[in-house]
């Protein structure tokens, strides 16, 4: 068990929720980094998924206790690192992916999978950060489906500091930028699972979760919109973002108020009328 | 000289003309050209498809305005015109 000092707050996971990703820059000792850059900077092939037995310094990355709490928080405490894994090469030169979800999106609204994306060196504009469209992790669209976008207003970049981590719901639309630096950018995609055991009954917060900040915080899930889209859309999100909360907490309902207008102020009258 | 068909996608946050950009792509009729996704001083060329009309863009196809099969669910993001302007100077 993860120390709750790690874990997440009711704040974070709402804002998780809603944007679809986090960044975490557990400060990894400044060698650590280095050693991981070097070492990849060193292989001459891919090693795909056998990536830890070319590196195994990415195993200290993934035990640390800081990224242990995010990923408990968000998958449940039995949550475990799938088999699948990668050494994303963005190179000097290199343009611009096309905006994809990563396999197949499935017809849920629940954390089951979460992509941690490790940068052992410092990210700049330049060097192929990743692309994000936040809010688009409850999206059902095919990646052949978001060819022809190209660049959203909302887009985010993952320009990082050295050792951070951007935590992505699995299903969000995101892409490598070009590379257009001397220095090869590196990404270590890992994946990990929620316990496919884990049901309705059985589920509760993972992470430190307090109901009356729960209560406090609420509204962000029915008042923040993080990506411009149709306003039909941003009123099925918010009922998105309230199901994911249910399948995270294990349907704990929350003495809330969903009405935004009441005790709204009226506008001053204008004295020179009638 | 020869005319060429520049191509540019709009995806505009409902199907009306007037209503706001939320993602864009430019397509140039030169080769070897790219069309990306961009990590610096993106040029936002018009607000709405009206003043792409204004600067000349022709549509070429409009969005279908069918609702979703599954109407709590989301899918894409905005609707999709494609627009054309037949322009000469590329050489």
């Amino acid at each position: 068990m993860t120390n709750n000092q790690y874990l997440l707050n009711d704040k974070q996971i709402y804002e998780f929720i809603i944007n679809g990703y986090l960044i975490l820059n557990p400060k990894f000792p400044k060698h650590l980094n280095e050693k991981i850059y070097q070492k990849a900077d060193a292989l001459d092939t891919n090693p795909g998924d056998n990536i830890l037995d070319e590196i195994p310094d990415l195993n200290e990355i993934w035990s640390n206790p800081k990224v242990k709490g995010v990923l408990q928080s968000l998958l449940g405490i039995n949550y475990t690192m799938n088999p699948h894994r990668h050494c994303h090469m963005n190179e000097p030169g290199s343009v611009s992916q096309t905006w994809h979800q990563d396999g197949l999106n499935e017809r849920h609204h629940e954390i089951k999978t979460v992509l941690g994306m490790y940068y052992p060196q410092k990210v700049t504009n330049n060097m192929g950060p990743t692309a994000i469209v936040p809010g688009t992790h409850f999206r059902n669209a095919p990646s052949d489906r978001l060819a022809t976008y190209g660049n959203f207003k909302d887009q985010v970049l993952g320009t990082v500091e050295a050792g951070s981590i951007i935590f992505l719901h699995y299903d969000i639309w995101h892409a490598a930028t070009s590379n257009t630096s001397d220095k090869t950018r590196y990404m270590f995609k890992f994946l990990f699972n929620k316990n496919s055991k884990a049901t309705s009954e059985t589920v509760s917060p993972s992470w430190n979760h307090d109901t009356s900040e729960a209560i406090k915080h609420f509204g962000l899930l029915l008042t923040t919109q993080v990506c411009r889209s149709a306003q039909s859309d941003f009123y099925k999100e918010k009922a998105l973002r309230e199901k994911m909360w249910d399948s995270m907490t294990g349907g704990i309902k929350l003495n809330v108020s969903r009405d935004a207008w009441a005790g709204k102020r009226r506008p001053k009258k204008n004295s020179n009328m009638m | 000289m020869s005319i060429r068909q520049r191509l540019l996608y709009l995806h505009a946050s409902t199907p009306s003309i007037r209503s706001e950009i939320i993602a864009m792509a430019i397509h140039e009729p030169i080769k070897n050209s790219v069309t990306q996704i961009e990590n610096s001083n993106i040029e936002w060329l018009y607000n709405s498809v009206h003043d792409a009309i204004i600067d000349g863009w022709r549509i070429i196809h409009f969005p279908q305005q069918r609702a979703p099969f599954e109407d709590r669910e989301v899918d894409v993001m905005g609707y999709e015109f494609i627009l054309e302007k037949m322009e000469d100077n590329f050489d």
